[in-house]
């Protein structure tokens, strides 16, 4: 299915480029006239690392000592020599250009190169006296011929580009292809899929490692016709180049993700769900328009007024790289409509209140959930620190609609206790995690809800709310939030121990406080203390109700701002 | 002597099941559902002799379809030609494997007469004799599958996941009802592995199909059928 889904999308995107040719990078041309003689080196980097892509004739698949030149272009070893292995790859590429010459008559490139490769016995001893030679050797970017005077390049020229495409290999076995079930010529060796530094193809068996069977050999154990390798290999790489808004990257993982069709319904799903996910890599300036925007496609998908029929279908992929390969990790595919329901399920369960002060931060994506959960480094990194298999989790619960992971739920609260010294451990994001968590889990407790729920009673909520009330009082009164630093690991998981203490302290803070806001804060403390068990505060709070005295904390603290912000105005 | 192919029905189930693709077979992604080929050799573990042949007639799908991804150490070289030292030939391989997986696959046990089996050269050491006849490959299946007897553990496509199986009595057993179209019952699986022909021994080559989910139940054609891709 993942190939066959990879092959249509193909099919389905008209610029991506045809059989046999393929968007290269070409970083330096050596220039030359009519007569081969050599002119100068030009460069065509468009910074210091990338450079001008040109449509040359599709990279030749090598493997091991074979050494086969690319048409017309290729890497320094080949195009110039140097040392004893490039002078072997370099007599291949003159070779190849010497069997393309005596095929293609009067042909300008083929002509001016040939004579160029006659008149110089030692290319590189000529090169070197260029200014740009030490660029050009250093870099490790592909080097073509220019023609003086002309605007394309050798690689581009049409007279051989065709020559090459309509030759058909010897020896080639032609047999059913298994993406498309049709007859052809079948692919010995598949391209490899760039996936940021670690390229390696997706198909591939290597010889004796007991991969193959029935006596095939590499490739032709899984017949898969030329056209369609080419197909869906160019799709992969489609998808995850730079500037494609059909990936995200967690951790080492790479999700790709398309739809099955091109409507409108299909289109806004996929820009919007990298507006979600992708998020992190922008840095924007008002985040809640784009969360919005993302909600209502994804609503309007699910309810129906943007039209899915049921063939719609919305695929992920995630993949990773391992050791030479490119690893399967994750595959789903669900119809569009189904898919919409789920991410807005996601919205729904992560939604929490949040503070008025300053800016509102996104926090439903997986970058910031998984920030929340990590430890960050002194200097501000944590991608080194995420648990290895929570990405995925996360996001196979996220497409999925299944219970958030446990780990994520767990990182969660050690974070929060961990860092219980710093004035804001319990943010946004945090709780959201908590709450989204717990109201997936199937058992008898309240969900909780977005914002203070005044008539939950459940224990660990309640010692929460209380907490929040008392740090707030000392906060009022002294300015100082040593309740908070000192009590709080200890009064979510141990609250009888605490509590009784920091009434009493609470007592005193209270004194300090005026008429007014003394008596506030005594109803409020007494609202909530009704509310718990007569015979005491509880003893141990396992690690789900833990997670609802950080909750009941955070909502209640959410509650002074928003009273403040009411009566400031 | 008339006959018809008698048809059996067993149910199946696993924690785990991997059908391998053929073109992902080293960092293995599994089929959505059971091939024909893996369905075969459930029945072969329970009971195969040279005068049978199972040929699988249908596959329903019981349970909603799910995934679950493991990483494992494999050993990457071939075994039995010399010594394998593990330090050397460690691999670390990622599997996407199917999860609680239930299964009810139909098969044919056709018969192949003793001429048949004489012109495909099947050696004999005694001359069948006069009592040869398939009502009794039938009932020796139905006495096996119905006391869990098999040769080696039934499995679901590796043999790392072991299959349980219960013979299904069609005339009188309630059938549980196959995946609805809800819950994801109707849908085109592509091309699917249909099993290896082994016709020529020299060259081997495999056979796909295209297959097609209908309320949790894929038709599989017969290996003789047009159908058949090769």
């Amino acid at each position: 299915m993942i190939l066959k889904a990879l092959y249509d999308y193909y099919n389905r995107r008209d610029d991506l480029p045809r059989l046999g040719i393929e968007l290269k990078e070409i970083g330096f041309l050596i220039v030359i006239d009519r007569e081969g003689k050599f002119l100068r080196i030009e460069s065509r980097m468009v910074d210091n690392k990338t450079a001008t892509k040109f449509a040359v004739i599709q990279t030749i698949k090598r493997s091991g000592k074979k050494y086969v030149p690319n048409y017309l272009w290729d890497n320094y070893e080949y195009v110039i020599g140097g040392s004893s292995e490039g002078f072997k790859k370099n007599q291949t590429f003159v070779n190849m250009i010497e069997v393309l010459h005596s095929q293609i008559k009067q042909n300008e490139y083929l002509d001016s190169i040939c004579k160029f490769y006659h008149n110089y016995s030692d290319i590189e001893e000529l090169l070197k006296n260029d200014i740009l030679f030490d660029s050009m050797s250093k870099s490790n970017k592909n080097i073509s011929f220019l023609l003086q005077g002309a605007i394309k390049i050798a690689a581009e020229d049409e007279d051989v580009k065709r020559m090459v495409l309509n030759k058909t290999e010897e020896g080639a076995l032609s047999s059913i292809c298994l993406i498309t079930g049709g007859i052809g010529t079948v692919a010995r060796l598949h391209s490899t899929i760039k996936l940021s530094k670690d390229t390696g193809p997706l198909v591939s068996f290597k010889t004796d490692r007991g991969y193959d069977s029935y006596g095939k050999q590499q490739c032709y154990n899984a017949p898969i016709s030329v056209e369609a390798e080419f197909a869906y290999s160019t799709a992969l790489n489609a998808m995850l180049s730079k500037d494609s808004h059909n990936k995200f990257r967690v951790g080492k993982r790479t999700f790709l993700f398309w739809a099955s069709s091109n409507s409108e319904a299909a289109e806004q799903a996929e820009e919007r769900l990298f507006d979600l996910l992708g998020i992190a890599e922008n840095n924007d300036d008002d985040p809640n328009a784009r969360v919005e925007q993302v909600r209502k496609v994804f609503n309007a998908i699910y309810s129906g007024s943007l039209k899915t029929t049921l063939d719609d279908h919305f695929y992920i992929l995630g993949i990773a790289p391992n050791a030479a390969r490119i690893a399967v990790v994750y595959w789903s595919e669900t119809s569009l409509k189904d898919f919409a329901g789920m991410i807005l399920r996601h919205f729904n369960d992560m939604e929490i209140v949040q503070d008025n002060k300053g800016q509102q931060k996104f926090y439903r994506g997986l970058n910031d959930m998984l920030s929340g959960v990590t430890r960050h480094n002194n200097d501000g990194k944590w991608k080194d620190n995420i648990t290895p298999n929570l990405p995925e989790a996360i996001v196979k619960s996220i497409f999925q609609g299944y219970p958030y992971p446990f780990t994520l739920f767990s990182s969660c609260i050690r974070r929060i206790q961990a860092e219980s010294a710093d004035k804001n451990s319990v943010y946004a994001v945090r709780a959201a995690i908590i709450k989204a968590y717990l109201n997936r889990l199937n058992d008898n407790n309240k969900k909780i809800l977005t914002m203070l729920d005044k008539e939950n009673t459940n224990p660990g909520y309640l010692c929460g709310r209380l907490f929040a009330v008392l740090d707030k009082i000392q906060e009022d009164a002294n300015h100082i939030s040593s309740i908070r630093e000192r009590y709080m690991n200890a009064a979510s998981a141990t609250p009888a121990t605490v509590f009784a203490t920091i009434l009493n302290l609470s007592v005193h803070h209270a004194e300090k406080l005026n008429e007014g806001s003394k008596v506030f804060y005594e109803k409020l403390k007494q609202e909530i203390i009704c509310k718990l068990p007569a015979d005491a505060f509880p003893t141990h709070l396992d690690l789900q109700e833990q997670g609802r005295f950080f909750v009941g904390y955070y909502h209640q603290r959410q509650e002074f701002f928003l009273k403040k912000d009411n009566q400031n105005e | 002597m008339e006959y018809t192919d008698k048809e059996f029905c067993l149910e199946v189930w696993g924690d785990l099941a991997c059908f391998t693709r053929p073109e992902l077979k080293v960092e293995r992604v599994s089929y959505d559902v059971i091939t024909p080929s893996a369905a075969r050799a459930i029945f072969e573990a329970i009971f195969w002799k040279p005068a049978i042949h199972w040929q699988i007639t249908k596959m329903e799908v019981l349970n909603p379809i799910k995934w679950t991804s493991i990483r494992r150490n494999e050993v990457g070289a071939v075994a039995g030609k010399s010594i394998i030292y593990i330090e050397d030939k460690r691999q670390q391989k990622n599997s996407l494997m199917l999860k609680d997986v239930r299964y009810r696959i139909w098969a044919k046990m056709e018969y192949r007469s003793v001429a048949k089996r004489k012109m495909r050269g099947d050696l004999f050491i005694h001359e069948p004799g006069a009592d040869e006849n398939p009502k009794k490959y039938y009932e020796m299946f139905e006495r096996r599958a119905y006391k869990g007897q098999c040769f080696n553990q039934p499995y679901l496509g590796t043999r790392e996941c072991a299959a349980s199986f219960r013979l299904v009595d069609i005339s009188n057993d309630e059938l549980q009802p196959a995946l609805t179209a809800e819950q994801g019952g109707d849908r085109d699986l592509g091309i699917m592995l249909y099993d290896m022909d082994f016709s020529n021994p020299k060259d081997i080559q495999p056979m796909f199909y295209r297959a097609e989910m209908k309320e949790g139940m894929i038709i599989v054609p017969p290996v003789n059928s047009e159908e058949i891709l090769r």
